[in-house]
């Protein structure tokens, strides 16, 4: 036998466990939720980061050399 | 097209309002026409002396055609003339509207309706499911007084309430409390260290006192005690309500020693208490139960008071994802003038006195035992939130409240970032962020959400309960165009 709690024959040290189990169910799903949250922000400031650069003029002009180029 | 018709008690736009200033095109029946594509049809609800503010209709139209899932928005308004008032007001709080009715002075629901009296804003809203209803953080609207609750908004306020279970007595003028109902049964778990009051008695004598006059037909009081307790627990109550749970030996844990209690409780609503709590008036136990007959009510907090009686928790706040009792230090008086003693929903109330059923708290996993000294009531609230749960205060329930005088309050840097790393930084939908002070320190004494605004806040609509959804609708509406040639 171990002091994990699965071996235990102690009827509050297993309710303990599934309450507490239950606990970390509850903050992970909350965690998931942050993570989104936090997944949305970031994807959204790559998009502004993607928009910023296709305005920049050297950008632009990259593009359009390369476009050139490829025509030849 | 979007089409917004404007109607007040009286069917018709309200006649002084700026309408002409705020729209493109206004027939004389009140429907205002977009020149866009957005296909939004809605009614603005309000009365016949509202002067809409510029702006805010278009304002209004793009909301509803962004946030596509809400079916009725309200904002902030200006109540009076020259500025007047600013009533800065929550996200959606089915218990604010009925113990404040006349607040509900404008909405926007979808659809056309032809009339907008108070009764007629209070049915509306009682059809839509609450993630459904947004609140603008906005001043929409200036009126010259808050609406008359006639013979026909009271009874559409008496079938609201009928629909959350819970029954209204007027307090005073047009504010309304909820009638108290004693639970069946309670178990109220109070862990205790034994700990002397300045009179050198146990002050858990004075919190069991409190149970055991709260006149809650079948009651059983757990005292929680480790081996820190000062006294003999079992020479603590000789009365048969009160039995002992021990604690198993090890560093002081208040959630476990709650959830032990939790365990061993036999009823279906549980009580968590602390034990330097005093009685003030019998019916508080029945003040707080009566908000538990609405199944959509997960924990009920209720108005505690430090010993010279001014305000030492009614509900909780987070601002910065950091929580903060508010209104602390307000007298009695001072609090029913900011109507902040009517009961209301909040993010979080304190486990000092909080009531819930226990399957519910099961459900969630109890308090989490990761937490042990601080933030774990509000964790607790958060994962009953997170369970599609409200969390209210009920003001009328109160109890005096030696805070920490049993146990020196403690907050870790490692249970915050414990906190912080479970729910990010959590947006409270009952805190206006008008009243948000990016350099305040958080200071706990400070008596958030009654402050004057600092700053004209004109934000995006948000719910009581939609959180990563609305904030994704947000970035969506505000996503940059493709400008890529």
């Amino acid at each position: 036998m171990s002091d994990d709690p699965i071996d235990s024959d102690d009827p509050i040290a297993l309710r303990a466990e599934i309450l507490a189990l239950r606990d970390r169910l509850a903050a992970a799903d909350g965690g998931k939720e942050v993570l989104e949250d936090l997944v949305a922000e970031l994807e959204h400031h790559v998009a502004e980061l993607g928009a910023e650069l296709a305005r920049n003029p050297i950008v632009r002009i990259g593009r359009a050399l390369t476009r050139r180029l490829g025509r030849r | 097209m979007a089409v917004l018709l404007i109607v007040s008690e009286l069917g018709v736009p309200p006649p002084d309002s700026n309408l002409a200033r705020s729209v493109r095109e206004t027939d004389t029946a009140g429907h205002t026409t977009f020149a866009d594509d957005s296909k939004v049809t809605a009614t603005l609800m309000t009365d016949s002396t509202s002067t809409i503010a510029a702006g805010a209709i278009e304002r209004l139209v793009e909301h509803l055609t962004t946030f596509t899932e809400l079916e009725a928005l309200y904002g902030d308004s200006s109540v009076g003339h020259d500025g007047g008032t600013t009533r800065l007001r929550p996200a959606w709080s089915p218990l604010r509207l009925l113990t404040m009715p006349t607040d509900l002075d404008h909405l926007v629901v979808r659809g056309r309706h032809s009339s907008g009296t108070l009764a007629d804003r209070i049915g509306a809203l009682m059809s839509i499911e609450d993630n459904r209803i947004g609140h603008v953080p906005d001043v929409l609207l200036q009126i010259a007084a808050p609406p008359h609750l006639d013979a026909a908004a009271r009874s559409a306020l008496d079938r609201a309430a009928d629909t959350r279970s819970v029954r209204l007595a007027a307090i005073r003028g047009e504010r309304f409390g909820v009638v108290p109902a004693h639970p069946d049964a309670l178990s109220v778990i109070i862990p205790t260290a034994g700990t002397a009051g300045a009179d050198g008695r146990p002050l858990i004598h004075n919190a069991i006192e409190a149970c055991l006059a709260s006149e809650v037909e079948t009651l059983e009081v757990l005292l929680v005690v480790g081996d820190e307790c000062r006294i003999d627990p079992t020479q603590i109550s000789a009365d048969p309500r009160v039995r002992v749970v021990r604690r198993p030996p090890g560093e002081w844990n208040f959630s476990a020693a709650v959830n032990l209690g939790l365990l061993d409780a036999s009823h279906p609503l549980v009580l968590i208490l602390n034990d330097d709590v005093e009685l003030l008036e019998r019916n508080w136990i029945a003040r707080m139960a009566s908000h538990l007959g609405d199944p959509s009510v997960g924990a009920v907090g209720a108005l505690l008071l430090y010993p010279d009686l001014t305000c030492q928790h009614v509900g909780m706040v987070t601002d910065d994802a950091f929580p903060l009792h508010t209104h602390v230090g307000r007298t009695i008086d001072q609090l029913e003038a900011l109507d902040a003693d009517l009961a209301h929903d909040r993010i979080a109330v304190t486990a000092a006195c909080l009531l819930a059923r226990r399957t519910d708290l099961l459900a969630v996993g109890g308090f989490c035992e990761e937490l042990p000294f601080g933030f774990n009531d509000v964790d607790l609230c958060l994962k009953l939130r997170r369970a599609g749960l409200r969390v209210v205060v009920e003001p009328g329930a109160r109890l005096i409240h030696h805070e920490s005088a049993s146990r020196p309050p403690v907050t870790h840097a490692w249970e915050w970032d414990s906190f912080i790393g479970r729910w990010g930084d959590v947006v409270d939908p009952f805190y206006h962020p008008g009243y948000h002070r990016p350099d305040d320190p958080h200071d706990r004494r400070r008596n958030a959400d009654h402050l004057p605004p600092i700053r004209q806040y004109r934000g995006l609509p948000r719910t009581a309960v939609i959180r990563s959804r609305v904030h994704r609708a947000r970035l969506e509406a505000t996503e940059p165009a493709d400008t890529a040639s």
